[in-house]
């Protein structure tokens, strides 16, 4: 496994930003440790998003379907028996994987605009579903969950900054090994890739099945540290937006900018908060601006100055 | 027999308004290859911005209307000069993500405008009052008039847009330009004039169906992202860059949602036609009449 030294240089960054992150809780306040907390879980989504988008070139319109899938399997399995909640947790993502392959198989055979149609009519079925089921579900109001991960920010927060840095991890290293490689090439040129013998569509599944594990682990373990499951938190169309616009501000096909890009857009959301109603408004101007003028992103910036 | 009729009928009426609604779309996608997410909230906006002026400034009810129809044709130069243009002449992102680009800025002017809905005229849902009122019976069948009204605008604006491009030099131009733009630019015609054109005639088309569609479901900021889904399935049902493939679509997921709200239940309403698409798409990669 190899780097280009702009990558290097990115990850000499990153090492940086991990240990002031890892810092920061000493210094700062509980509330935004909290904050951080909830921005390192969205930064996971986005991540495994990227791993799609920037590297096998599909555009996913719905991450939350296995977001949501993995969040709201684990909450059922917490309400419904006595399993611990890790094992739930585990659960949750297992069913995260198996919906996203139900969803995939047939789907890789579309293109373009067809398969970001066929992803995103999965997520408005599975709200469909949760409002239908509400019995079971909560519907509208959300599914309050009687387990916990830990009640200390701390541990909290140690725990999603590990799962940002080990799905980074695994991210980059697939990314960088052939496998990389195979799907960047798929996305260029399919059929060129394909008479040398490659199996994109091979993997492709398994691009999507690490994505596929990753956003529901991720959506589990938020649900869990926010004791309720709910449509707005995991599941609708706006999470969904947020997602794609953190990985392009962020500089997608870097996975480390997506979590730049998260960590901007739910913390100026949570700064700007005081503007009240205009909160979205300020920040989708502010992701429109960076879109226009910097198109590769916040970590564009990183990588130009070496 | 009742029933049937009650389903033929509130189908058709239903089904007319999602065409108009979803012909703006269309004609974007098959003319300039964008994909517009921002297609729902230039619906909503031209329907609470003639709401506005209608109830609150007490203009007459096509004056108010005429205002949400500029409000749209506005906010659809902005979108064109402010971003849709600089992305498509910048250098520094790659041609084929250009796209992608493209699609999550008209996301975030989405979410531009409905935030600025929501701070400006509040999120409660507002309808627009009726053309005119009271019922009529049609074989047993209660009907409103201003239904009837609206389905026969959207059909009368459906056939006027089909003369427009099929029959005019200006129409005929948007066609070429749907099928080759360099084909179009080497017969000396300047592109940024379609695109001109394009956009004025998707922001009338957009505030036209904006304003009945506020006239018979009301409308709501909340609702835009709802309604692009909507746009977007009829769409890619039809086949994208068809529009005649989006009118029949829209029969089609007007109707099944009609029939399901009738015999099973109004809440599972847009279940059926998530479903037939998704087949659809599966054995029918590119919809029923779509040429990509």
């Amino acid at each position: 496994m190899s780097f280009s030294p702009s990558s290097k240089n990115l990850l000499r960054f990153a090492a940086f930003l991990l240990v002031v992150f890892a810092c920061l809780p000493w210094f700062l306040s509980l509330y935004i440790a909290g904050v951080l907390t909830i921005a390192f879980y969205f930064s996971v989504f986005t991540m495994s998003w990227d791993l799609l988008f920037g590297y096998s070139g599909e555009v996913n319109f719905g991450p939350t379907f296995l977001i949501g899938v993995g969040a709201y399997a684990a909450g059922l399995f917490n309400v419904n028996t006595h399993l611990p909640v890790l094992v739930c947790v585990l659960l949750g993502t297992l069913m995260a994987v198996i919906a996203g392959l139900l969803l995939v198989a047939p789907a890789l055979r579309l293109r373009g605009p067809y398969f970001c149609l066929i992803t995103l009519v999965s997520v408005l079925v599975l709200a469909e579903f949760i409002t239908i089921f509400a019995q079971y579900t909560g519907g509208e109001i959300g599914m309050t969950l009687p387990g916990i991960i830990s009640t200390s920010t701390m541990v909290n927060y140690y725990l999603a900054l590990a799962l940002v840095c080990v799905s980074a991890g695994v991210f980059l290293t697939i990314t960088s090994s052939p496998i990389g490689l195979i799907l960047q090439a798929g996305a260029q040129d399919p059929v060129a890739a394909e008479s040398l013998g490659f199996g994109i569509v091979k993997y492709k599944i398994l691009a999507f099945s690490l994505s596929a594990f990753f956003s529901g682990l991720s959506g589990a373990l938020l649900v869990f540290y926010m004791g309720t499951a709910s449509v707005s938190v995991v599941v609708s169309v706006s999470v969904i937006l947020q997602i794609i616009i953190a990985a392009i501000i962020g500089g997608r096909h870097t996975i480390l900018g997506p979590i730049l890009g998260s960590l901007f857009i739910i913390v100026t959301g949570q700064w700007l908060q005081y503007l009240g109603q205009l909160d979205y408004v300020a920040v989708s101007i502010l992701a429109l601006i960076i879109l226009l003028f910097l198109p590769d992103g916040i970590a564009g910036i990183a990588l130009r100055r070496r | 027999m009742h029933l049937l009729l009650q389903i033929l009928v509130n189908g058709f009426i239903v089904s007319s308004i999602y065409a108009l609604g979803a012909m703006g779309f269309s004609l974007m996608f098959g003319t300039a290859g964008i994909l517009n997410f921002a297609h729902g909230a230039y619906l909503v906006l031209a329907g609470i911005v003639a709401w506005f002026f209608i109830s609150h400034l007490k203009l007459p009810l096509l004056a108010g209307m005429g205002i949400g129809v500029l409000a749209s044709v506005i906010f659809s130069y902005l979108l064109f000069f402010l971003v849709v243009n600089p992305i498509d002449k910048s250098t520094r992102i790659p041609e084929g993500e250009k796209e992608i680009f493209v699609l999550t800025a008209t996301l975030l002017w989405s979410m531009i405008i409905q935030g600025l809905l929501d701070y400006i005229f509040g999120t409660t849902p507002v309808i627009i009052p009726p053309f005119a009122h009271g019922n009529m019976h049609l074989f047993a069948i209660k009907l409103t008039y201003n239904t009837l009204i609206l389905a026969a605008l959207s059909l009368c604006i459906i056939g006027l847009l089909w003369f427009v491009i099929n029959k005019t030099r200006a129409g005929k131009m948007l066609l070429a330009a749907s099928m080759s733009r360099t084909g179009l630019a080497i017969m000396g015609i300047e592109l940024k004039r379609v695109y001109l054109l394009l956009w004025g005639i998707y922001g009338v088309l957009a505030g036209v169906s904006g304003v009945l569609l506020c006239s018979f479901l009301g409308a709501s900021a909340e609702g835009a992202p709802d309604l692009t889904g909507l746009a977007f399935s009829i769409v890619v049902l039809g086949g994208l860059g068809s529009i005649t493939g989006s009118f029949i679509a829209s029969y089609i997921i007007g109707y099944l949602g009609t029939i399901t709200a009738y015999l099973v239940s109004p809440s599972y309403t847009s279940l059926p036609a998530f479903f037939v698409l998704v087949v659809i798409l599966l054995i029918r990669p590119q919809g029923l009449f779509g040429r990509f």
